[in-house]
């Protein structure tokens, strides 16, 4: 895989002698892992099913997520446990913002960048379909993808709506306040293990989603109840797209950032890049890298709302 | 030219469908068009749900339960699947059948006539009209198994 210079010097910088590590976990196909979806099926039963036709890996200390090894291309996609919703094609890094979540039965969820739908599927399960989500996605075609993975997982407590984030919190908070929060942001999808990603790399892309992110995590305090839990996340590992943005929110809102745990293999987040300084409690946010778990690279905030 | 049915005629032949399929279900219809029906178990109040529906562009509510047709439900693929378990009016179909069925082909079936669940094994394969003679196929194209050689 190819990198840019000034890429490449910044992944340095942030993983120092680990960086061949990393470099050769790009190098590899990444692991095919799927997501139970516990609405339909029980993790026995389908990994009974699917053993019937591939080899299937459990992972310790995580029920949801199973690997399925020596597959073809598209066999997945098109199997029939995949049409009925018995499962979801999912990175094990992405499984992990709905768990620092902790969405609970009767909460009301607000999943503001939701589309194609891997973690909006994933809090319905979590919440055994009671309660209500409501799901935006403000781009046309990706609406299509997740509405139609919420069909075929069998959600049925969520509600999709199709507006800019921020157009749809002004609206919302004259009347409505959650108690859980996902802000899983567009981001530069630097923790990806596609090519198209480091190509499109450029510092003033990263610039210009930061403040994107920072827009769309802050408008999304406004209307999250007293006590109530945001989750941030990317699939980035820039820091100006991670810790900059919670730093930003730190030190701009009332809110603390929350200690979590996580099944798989992840670190604490930095504390100073280039001339940036960020708050100390921002160590307590999670760096997630390609080669930490074989899988995405991640970095996930869990947020407070004290006032 | 068709009759346009009133929302109380709807709500009442969705509920007469579904006793007769044997699905009991609690939560909220939403009837859009002239058929398509949608269920919702949210827990939102009705209250803040007029609220969103008249101030945020909202595209769902819910799963797509099914359509109204010759006053009667026909459910949804995806529906028959989460909600078709425990259904009474089940046509259990062999694997020969299933395999064709899920390609798109009508089931060569005597039957009684109307909406049945289609089941194979511990399948549920979303939801078929009997026309007395044979089961004529409602699996959606996106559904469907694409054939191998």
């Amino acid at each position: 895989m190819k990198f840019k210079k000034d890429f490449l010097e910044r992944m340095e910088k942030l993983l120092g002698n680990e960086i061949n590590e990393w470099k050769s976990c790009l190098e590899k196909p990444i692991p095919k892992t799927i997501r139970v979806n516990t609405i339909k099926i029980s993790k026995e039963n389908l990994k009974k099913r699917l053993e019937r036709k591939w080899k299937v890996k459990e992972i310790k200390g995580f029920e949801q997520a199973l690997i399925i090894k020596e597959h073809l291309p598209g066999e997945l996609g098109n199997s029939i446990e995949h049409k009925l919703g018995y499962f979801y094609v999912q990175t094990l890094s992405s499984m992990m913002p709905p768990l620092a979540l902790e969405p609970k039965e009767k909460e009301l969820v607000l999943d503001l960048c939701a589309a194609p739908g891997a973690k909006t599927t994933q809090i319905a399960a979590m919440m055994n379909n009671k309660g209500t989500i409501i799901a935006n996605e403000p781009k046309f075609k990706r609406i299509k993808a997740l509405v139609s993975n919420l069909e075929r997982c069998g959600v049925t407590n969520t509600i999709v709506t199709k507006m800019d984030g921020v157009k749809l919190v002004k609206k919302i908070r004259k009347k409505i306040r959650f108690d859980k929060i996902l802000v899983d942001v567009p981001c530069s999808a630097t923790g990806s293990r596609e090519g198209s990603a480091f190509k499109m790399w450029n510092l003033n892309m990263i610039k210009g989603l930061s403040s994107l992110q920072k827009k769309l995590a802050s408008v999304a305090l406004s209307c999250l109840k007293e006590n109530g839990i945001l989750v941030y996340s990317t699939c980035s590992l820039e820091p100006e797209e991670n810790e900059a943005v919670i730093d930003f929110l730190v030190k701009n809102f009332d809110v603390r950032i929350e200690e979590f745990k996580l099944p798989i293999k992840s670190r604490k987040a930095i504390t100073e890049w280039q001339s940036m300084k960020f708050d100390k409690t921002v160590r307590k946010c999670k760096r997630i890298y390609q080669h930490d778990n074989d899988s995405e690279g991640f970095f996930i905030a869990r947020l407070r709302k004290i006032k | 030219m068709k009759r346009k049915i009133k929302q109380a005629e709807k709500i009442k032949i969705v509920e007469e469908s579904l006793k007769e399929y044997g699905i009991k279900l609690q939560g909220i219809f939403i009837f859009s068009g002239k058929e398509k029906v949608r269920f919702f178990t949210g827990s939102l109040t009705k209250e803040d749900l007029n609220f969103l529906l008249s101030n945020c562009k909202v595209e769902v509510i819910g799963i797509g339960l099914g359509k109204i047709q010759e006053k009667s439900l026909r459910l949804s693929f995806d529906a028959a699947n989460l909600f078709g378990k425990e259904a009474k009016k089940v046509i259990n179909i062999n694997e020969e059948e299933a395999k064709k069925w899920l390609q798109g082909f009508d089931i060569e079936r005597k039957e009684q006539k109307g909406f049945f669940i289609i089941k194979h094994k511990e399948d549920i394969l979303g939801c078929g009209k009997s026309t007395g003679n044979k089961i004529l196929n409602g699996v959606p194209k996106e559904k469907r198994m694409v054939k191998t050689k």
